[in-house]
């Protein structure tokens, strides 16, 4: 699946593929990291294999690998922590944590067993939408002890503070759409019963009873369930546009109005099971496109964004451990190796290798001075470091974006929907149709059967099948999608996809895999490779430079023994590292410029008294699925871009490398630039994965966070991808193109039982009998076309099944 | 024929019945989660192969 040419085994605990020589193992089980080794011995030695086997039923296991070693939770015993996250319930407490890392049917068995080990703990219940988990202890259990077994198992516990309002409103609209699909669908049934009873010939006082009974029963349907059709209809008459609300509504309360009318004056027919299946039949639709959206994009996750439970907070000669909350500007606080700094700040140690990607999309690391500027969301990279703030949270450069994202969230879910486009055009047909009708009628036959026969028309022409034209066809898309890896948020984005032409990739991270990595290396002399090695590594101890870092990292993967050879080893600024002795005589650091071989990518070289013996070639390698991406997007007309932060040059050798003229690759594009450059186009498609993406995001028409993209970037994005595999937005694409065939295939069959039932009310045969056959048939059909897809969308969801 | 005034009431009322039960079931929040239940009535119950913490 990834290169062939590298060795790859499986971890036995987080099912990554990784490369062989990196393997760890125990119990001759093989693992890609000790984080894993150590997880799987904690669930083995507990009894907890089970879980593996729960895992290897699940297709879309996507797990991160456990490689962050995390601390003590100490300030969770805390007095303001119990008051703000722990509720009492009589002699029981209560916490929920949102965890990271939970992803499938084994995680919750494992997190629901927790009781089992953990002494005191009473009960756990997980959410695996939402990714929260719910705990019940007693007084005996320390809230630390508990995040801590969390850690071991894998999955990083962040506090949800009760009764958070967004959430609770959510919840409330939730509840209230399941009631409204419950009480039209209970309604619908009952009414059913007596319905038919008169179509099948009930006469007499039953079927005025019967009669009189629907109406009743429609009365909650018509005046409850069905309240968001008249909502959206009512904005959308405001703002003086169409939706495909207001033929429903009209429908509806058409059909409602004169059947009750019917009913007072006698008149024996009724619409009032047509109606109510109109009502339950799109609702729930509606409801399971909304299902197939959110999935996998909860907005849990930005809270946890700039908070760390686990600040050093550095306060004369003691280190405190806090939250990140209770940090104000001008405390003093201490990052670790690896860890991602969450405030804007000042450097306070001597020096500090920052890995600033994920803002400026510069994939080498920068090293900085005392007093420089460090920005929220970077990485320490190198030794402890100290951070005096000067922002936090949402006064952070970074926070800056999120909040503006969280803005337009809000107006970018006003995207005009392909069915209240057609919508416009129904509306004139049936209006015209039904005048037709109601004139032809009444002239030939009276009033009473003119108004009969145009209500016929409204209610079983356009409606049904039109409203659920589009809401099929994407249920049908959206789950082929979601085992792909796809996750849309807005269904409505899949129409947009069809009219891209220009699409813009990011580079680091993107096209390539975002990290500093060794592309090759070329000995020259007659050492054995690992001798040389082990002199660099040992050489490279005294260096700090960015580059030696990545060469540390290689060497350490490698098991390259880290030996002290040299004791007198020297760094030379900005050139590289040299050693001088009676026995050694090496120079480790740049070529000379007539030595190297590439000159897109960092070489280095060893010398040996002045004679160079090993080169290694540093750089940002390309992802292996992005040429056959590129080639076949290429292939199907689009103009394709690369929009980096990075460094001109490096950006336009990637290009060369891709076949793609110079033109096409921009580079040094900060933020703000990358988003400018994306407005001067139309019908855009941004892919990218960092937050220096994300104001770009904003701008294009449709924007793609890949796998492995920022918390900030999947919240921006209107598309993410979990699949490692790039060619899966080509899948998409084709996707979102027959999407548009079936919902097309489906307004053809629903246009033909319009124009079939308009001919026979035109001449007179339409009855509510007709009515109640003729909905279900239409619905039927457009759910069976919708369901059948077409060859190529069986084709691609065939092809992943057999992978 | 008669029985049809026993049986239409009935009717009615064990299907408000199971109505006004939807409703409360709603209100009270067990329509909240719908994706883990559905998982989770596929473990076993196996409660005696667990090791004790005691055991580590």
């Amino acid at each position: 699946m990834t290169t062939e040419h590298i060795n790859t085994l499986k971890c036995n605990h987080c099912n990554d593929e990784f490369e062989a020589r990196l393997a760890v193992y125990k119990d001759e089980q093989v693992f890609c990291c000790n984080g894993c080794k150590t997880v799987y011995a904690i669930l083995h030695t507990r009894g907890l294999d089970k879980f593996y086997l729960l895992r290897n039923e699940e297709e879309s296991f996507t797990p991160t690998p456990i490689s962050k070693e995390r601390g003590s939770f100490e300030y969770m015993n805390s007095h303001e922590f119990h008051d703000e996250f722990v509720s009492l319930k009589r002699d029981k407490k209560q916490v929920v944590f949102y965890l990271e890392g939970v992803h499938c049917m084994a995680c919750i068995w494992l997190i629901e067993k927790t009781p089992n080990f953990i002494p005191n703990l009473l009960s756990a219940r997980l959410n695996i939408a939402e990714s929260t988990a719910t705990f019940e202890f007693t007084k005996d259990l320390e809230v630390s002890t508990l995040a801590k077994e969390l850690t071991s198992l894998g999955y990083y516990p962040h506090p949800v503070a009760p009764g958070d309002n967004s959430k609770t409103f959510q919840q409330r609209e939730e509840r209230s759409e399941i009631l409204r699909i419950g009480i039209a669908g209970a309604a619908m049934g009952n009414i059913m019963i007596y319905a038919v009873s008169n179509y099948a010939g009930a006469d007499g006082v039953y079927r005025e009873t019967f009669n009189w009974l629907c109406l009743i029963l429609s009365l909650p349907v018509v005046f409850y369930s069905a309240l968001p059709f008249y909502k959206t209809s009512f904005q959308a008459f405001k703002l003086r546009t169409v939706s495909i609300d207001m033929p429903l509504s009209l429908a509806i309360l058409a059909g409602f109005v004169f059947s009750t009318i019917g009913l007072f004056t006698g008149s024996d027919h009724n619409y009032f099971d047509s109606i109510t299946t109109l009502i339950f039949l799109i609702l729930l639709s509606r409801y399971f496109v909304k299902k197939a959206t959110q999935q996998g994009l909860s907005n849990k996750g930005l809270n946890t964004f700039f908070t760390n439970s686990e600040v050093i907070k550095v306060d004369g000669e003691r280190e405190i451990l806090t939250h990140s909350r209770f940090i104000l500007p001008g405390d003093l606080i201490k990052f670790k190796t690896d860890e991602k700094i969450i405030f804007d700040g000042l450097l306070k140690s001597s020096q500090a290798v920052i890995d600033n990607s994920v803002i400026t999309g510069e994939s080498r690391p920068i090293a900085l001075k005392p007093m420089e500027e460090v920005f929220a969301g970077s990485v320490n990279l190198e030794d402890d470091i100290l951070v005096e703030v000067l922002a936090t949270a949402e006064n952070t450069r970074l926070g800056k974006i999120v909040t503006s994202i969280t803005n337009s969230e809000l107006s970018k879910n006003n995207i005009v929907s392909r069915a209240d486009n057609i919508a416009k055009y129904f509306v004139w047909i049936v209006t015209l149709l039904t005048a037709a009708t109601f004139i032809y009628q009444l002239k030939f036959h009276g009033l009473n059967p003119a108004i009969e026969k145009a209500l016929a028309i409204i209610i079983i022409s356009c409606p049904c099948a039109l409203a659920l034209a589009t809401p099929l066809a994407y249920i049908r898309t959206l789950n082929i999608l979601k085992s792909l890896g796809i996750y849309i948020k807005n269904e409505n984005i899949l129409e947009k996809i069809n009219s891209v032409t220009e699409i813009f990739l990011d580079k680091t991270g993107t096209i390539t895999e975002g990290k500093f990595e060794i592309l090759s290396f070329q000995n020259l002399s007659v050492y054995e490779d690992e001798k040389i090695h082990e002199i660099v590594y040992a050489l490279e101890q005294v260096s700090t430079h960015p580059i030696a870092n990545s060469l540390k990292k290689y060497f350490k993967k490698n098991e390259i023994s880290k030996r002290a050879l040299f004791t007198n080893a020297i760094s030379i600024n900005g050139l590289g590292v040299s050693v001088k002795d009676d026995v050694n005589n090496f120079f480790f650091g740049k070529l000379r410029s007539f030595e190297q071989t590439s000159s897109k990518q960092s070489q280095v070289g060893l010398y040996d008294n002045d004679q160079l013996i090993a080169i290694y070639t540093i750089g940002d390698k390309i992802k292996s699925s992005t040429p056959g991406l590129i080639d076949k997007l290429r292939n199907s007309g689009k103009n394709i871009h690369i929009a980096s932060g990075d460094n001109a040059e490096v950006v336009v050798s990637v290009a060369n490398e891709l076949n793609l003229t110079k033109e096409l690759a921009h580079g040094n594009l900060s933020p703000e630039d990358k988003a400018h450059l994306i407005s001067q186009f139309h019908n855009t498609l941004m892919v990218g994965d960092g937050i220096n993406d994300v104001l770009a995001f904003k701008k294009a028409s449709v924007s793609i966070a890949v796998s492995g993209s920022a918390d900030l970037s999947m919240r921006a994005c209107d598309i993410f991808i979990t699949n490692q595999n790039l060619k899966q937005i080509y899948n998409l694409i084709t996707l979102a193109k027959e999407t548009h065939k079936v919902v097309y295939r489906n307004f053809y069959f629903s246009l033909f039982y319009n124009s079939l039932g308009v001919a026979l009310a035109l001449f007179g045969v339409i009855t509510p009998l007709m009515a109640a056959i003729f909905m279900p048939i239409s619905s039927l059909t457009v759910l069976a076309s919708s369901f059948l897809g077409t060859s190529k969308m069986r084709i691609i969801e065939k092809t992943k099944e057999l992978k | 024929m008669n029985v049809i005034y026993f049986m239409l009431p009935l009717a009615l009322v064990l299907g408000a019945l199971f109505v006004a039960l939807f409703v409360w079931a709603t209100k009270s929040g067990q329509y909240d989660d719908l994706d883990t239940p559905a998982k989770r009535m596929l473990f076993d119950d196996d409660k005696s192969e667990i090791k004790r913490k005691g055991d580590l």
